[in-house]
Formats: C-alpha cells, sequence, structure tokens
C-alpha cells in the first residue's frame, strides 16, 4: 500500500482540514463576530487562506498518486457512476470557491462573501461525502461501511476547529484578551470534544474485522498496536490542551496550547489515516 | 452483443505456469507484471494415527486472469471511462483516457488489473482480442499443455461445461457476473481450510 497511497493521506487530510477550518470560520463570521468587527476581518483572512492554502496543496499532492497525470482531463468522464469522478469534479469546485472566496472578502461586499461561503462549505461537505463514498466500495469490507464516511468527517472537526481557535488568540490583540469570547472558546472546544467523543465511538462500533484483515505483508502487529497507542496519546495531549485552555484565567494568552492540540490532533489524524489504508482487504483475489 | 468467456478444468491442471508464460511472451509483459497467474490452493493437515502421520492435504491450482464480467466493477468505477467493453463482450483499457490511479484494481475482486509502472497504464488481459479477430485462440489456451483452458462464446462454454463460476478463492459470482466457468478439482468440494499458498508469488511487483 505505503508506496501508492501516501498522497492520498495528505490529499484526503488536507482537504478534510481545510473544510474544518472553512466551517469554523463560517461559525465564527455568522453567529460570534458581531461585536469584534475588527478582529474578525484580520481573523477571516488568515483563516480563509489557510483553509485555500490546505486545500490547494491537497490537489496538488493528489496529482503524485496518478501514473499518468496528464490523461487526468478525462477525470470527470464517468460523473453518472464513479464516485471518484465525482470526487475530483467537487475537489475543483470547492477549491475554485476557496480561491473566489478570498478574493471576495478583499474587494466583494459583505453580503456577496457570505453566499460565496454557504457555497463553499456546502462544496466541501459533499466533497468529504464523496470521498468517503468512493472508498465503500462492495469488494472491500474494512472500507464499506459508515465507519468510513464518520472518520473522514470527524477528521474535519478535530482539525479544522482546533486550528481556528489558534488563528482566533494569534489575532487577538494583548488590549483585548480579557474580552476573548467565552463562547468562541467553548463552542469550538466543544466541536472538538465531540467529534473525539465520536472518534472513540467509532472504534468500539468500527468493523473489528478491520484490524484482522490489515495486510500483514506491510504491517505486522506490533507496528499496529504501537501506532494506536501513539495515537490515542496525542488525542489525549490535544485533550488536556483543550481543557486547560478552557480552564484558564482572562489574560493569559493560550495560544500556544491550542496549537498543540491542533499538532497534536493532526499527527493522530495522519497515524489513524495510515491505519485505515493498511486495513485495505479485497474479498477474492 | 456476444460474450466471450474463459473455460478452465482445475481438476487437470498441473500448475505448470506455461499459460502464464504463453501470455507474458505474447504481450511482452515487463519484469513482474503478469496478466495471467496461476494460484496455489491448499487445504487440510496431517493426521497422526499411532506413530505414523498420513497426508490428509489436498491441492489444486487456479490459472485465472480477467474474466470479462457482465457487469464489471472496473468499468463503473472508472472515473475516465478508460475501461470498455467491445463488440465481443471483452473488457477492455483505453489507454490515452487511463491515468493510472489504480482505482479499477481496488474494485477488481479477482486481481485482473495490474499498473505497468512504465508506461503509468493500468493492464489486463485483452483475451488476445487481436488473435480471435484472426480466428486464433488467446496464447494462453494454445499453449496449455493440459489442455485446460478454452475460450469461446460464454453461452457455448456453459452448455458444453456448465456454468459453475465460483471456486475457492473466487468472490461471489453475483457482484460482477464473471463470464467463466470453472470444473472444480474434486477436492474443491470438501471443507477444508483453504488457503493461497503462493501468495508472493502472484503478488504484483
Amino acid at each position: 500500500m505505503f508506496n501508492a497511497e501516501w498522497s492520498l493521506v495528505f490529499f484526503t487530510l488536507f482537504s478534510q482540514f481545510s473544510l474544518g477550518l472553512l466551517l469554523s470560520s463560517m461559525v465564527y463570521r455568522f453567529f460570534l463576530s458581531g461585536t469584534q468587527p475588527g478582529l474578525r476581518t484580520k481573523l477571516m483572512s488568515s483563516s480563509l487562506f489557510l483553509s485555500f492554502l490546505l486545500m490547494a496543496v491537497a490537489l496538488v499532492i493528489s496529482f503524485l498518486h496518478l501514473a499518468s497525470p496528464l490523461s487526468s482531463v478525462y477525470a470527470l468522464s464517468n460523473l453518472a457512476h464513479s464516485w471518484l469522478s465525482r470526487e475530483i469534479m467537487m475537489a475543483s469546485l470547492y477549491a475554485f470557491l476557496l480561491f473566489m472566496l478570498l478574493l471576495s472578502h478583499r474587494f466583494l461586499t459583505h453580503n456577496k462573501t457570505n453566499l460565496l461561503m454557504i457555497a463553499a462549505g456546502i462544496a466541501g461537505i459533499y466533497l468529504i461525502y464523496s470521498m468517503a463514498r468512493l472508498y465503500m466500495l462492495p469488494t472491500v469490507p474494512p472500507w464499506n461501511s459508515l465507519a468510513t464516511l464518520w472518520a473522514f468527517y470527524i477528521s474535519a472537526f478535530v482539525a479544522g476547529p482546533s486550528l481556528f481557535l489558534a488563528l482566533y488568540h494569534d489575532s487577538n490583540q494583548p488590549q483585548i484578551v480579557e474580552q476573548t469570547n467565552k463562547a468562541v472558546k467553548r463552542i469550538f472546544s466543544g466541536i472538538v470534544f465531540i467529534s473525539i467523543a465520536a472518534k472513540v465511538l467509532l472504534t468500539f462500533l468500527a468493523n473489528e474485522n478491520a484490524i484482522e484483515n490489515i495486510n500483514i505483508a506491510f504491517i505486522t502487529e506490533q507496528p499496529l498496536q504501537a501506532a494506536l497507542i501513539s495515537h490515542w496519546l496525542l488525542v489525549s495531549v490535544a485533550t488536556i490542551a483543550l481543557i486547560l485552555n478552557l480552564s484558564i484565567k482572562k489574560g493569559h494568552n493560550t495560544a500556544k496550547l491550542y496549537y498543540l492540540a491542533f499538532f497534536s490532533l493532526v499527527l493522530a489524524e495522519i497515524i489513524y489515516r495510515i491505519i485505515f489504508y493498511a486495513s485495505y482487504f479485497r474479498i477474492g483475489l | 452483443m456476444e460474450q466471450w468467456a474463459f473455460y478452465f478444468d482445475a481438476s487437470q491442471c498441473s500448475g505448470c505456469k506455461t499459460c502464464q508464460i504463453a501470455c507474458k511472451d505474447k504481450h511482452d509483459l515487463p519484469v513482474g507484471l503478469r496478466w495471467r497467474n496461476v494460484y496455489e490452493i491448499a487445504g487440510g493437515s496431517w493426521l497422526q494415527k499411532d506413530n505414523n502421520w498420513t497426508s490428509a492435504i489436498h491441492s489444486y491450482n487456479l490459472s485465472l486472469a480477467c474474466n470479462h464480467c457482465e457487469d464489471p466493477i472496473c468499468m463503473k468505477k472508472c472515473p475516465n471511462k478508460a475501461i470498455y467493453k467491445n463488440d465481443k463482450g471483452l473488457v477492455l483499457i483505453d489507454e490515452k483516457r487511463c491515468m493510472g490511479c489504480e482505482y479499477c484494481k481496488w474494485a477488481c475482486p479477482y486481481g485482473a488489473l495490474h499498473l505497468n509502472s512504465k508506461t503509468g497504464k493500468m493492464t489486463k488481459c485483452t483475451l488476445c482480442a487481436d488473435y480471435l479477430e484472426q480466428g486464433k485462440m488467446p496464447s494462453c489456451v494454445s499453449a496449455c499443455p493440459m489442455r485446460v483452458l478454452e475460450a469461446g462464446p460464454l453461452e457455448e462454454m456453459q452448455k458444453k461445461h456448465g456454468n459453475n463460476n465460483e471456486i475457492f478463492p473466487l468472490p461471489p459470482a453475483n457482484i460482477t457476473r464473471p463470464a467463466l466457468a470453472v470444473k472444480p478439482h474434486k477436492s474443491a468440494s470438501q471443507s477444508l481450510q483453504w488457503q493461497i499458498i503462493n501468495k508472493e508469488e502472484v503478488k504484483d511487483v
């Protein structure tokens, strides 16, 4: 698996992180930014830029998976039956909308930006859906369940809000730290906690054959156990960092803890995604 | 539309792999790339009676390429529509359209698709479509010294040999409806823990 699928690990993850960050930006913009117009502009610029950058890098990486990338011009030929065709279409549309959103944030009216944001959000949500569906092949039992869909959205909802929190606290000027919106901290931390809880639930509900079916030509049991332990340790570190930030007193800079949480979750998701690809097992030959 | 098919007699296959070599030679496939694989299947164990051990191991061979399925999952999944069926029902690849994403390989339960790393395109058994145009049989069929391989219209194969197309380790036929008729080895019906014992040999390099 590993030679060909490294690029897919990062393509899928970066796309999901991008969507998570965009949706977090939307929640902040539409519901929480009313009392902080100056901060909103600065924060939107950085979060939209990062969201677009993640998706742009994801698209470039996706080409590394192709043995004949020049033939990718035909990739939208089978929208009727192929989820891969649909994923390619949505990835392109989502990236384009993010780019337009970046421009509109600078040059267009507030309302037009809002509309573009909603359109990009919908495109991104459907991108992740089509991404998950293409893996749900009837001939690959470990991937052919709702657990795949669940896992892909969880990746978006753990990384996006934690990165947004870090950007939020980084954007805050010291003199307004005391007026940091508690709601921002609580809502986005809450989204991350719920996603982590969903991840824990997924572990218990996931196809128990997935671990047994991992191709032992590539990975033996001990590295798998080590990978899983590392994954949960990193998730624990992120959870503790977020809890600390929630209990921390006003006036103290908490951006570092949010970045710690974000990078811990990113590493955890990379490990989990590698395990996902290693679980590939096809019925028959 | 006509549907061509392979027939394979697992009861007589010696596992010599002449079919595999003939295919490789005819298509000039590079090292590590095979369109036809011969799987060695074994099951059972040794039985002890007093101080003696008796073999209760059974084995047979399965020579398999592409089954040119009636409902090919590879064709449905290909985003580029690079995979198509011709008028003989053969599942073929338009290399100009193929981008080498290997999605078809992930989906195919028969392991029929292989990436040619030199050309960057997916490749597979073509049932020697060019030979069929000339009225000749595919090279694997002609080369087999045991005469366990045949090719012809599916209806003819099924009429002559029956319509069994499931034998371990093949998946359920209802997934892709393979154009294949198989005569199973006499031991294949036994409930043994069958397994492929030459996995490293048939793996793509």
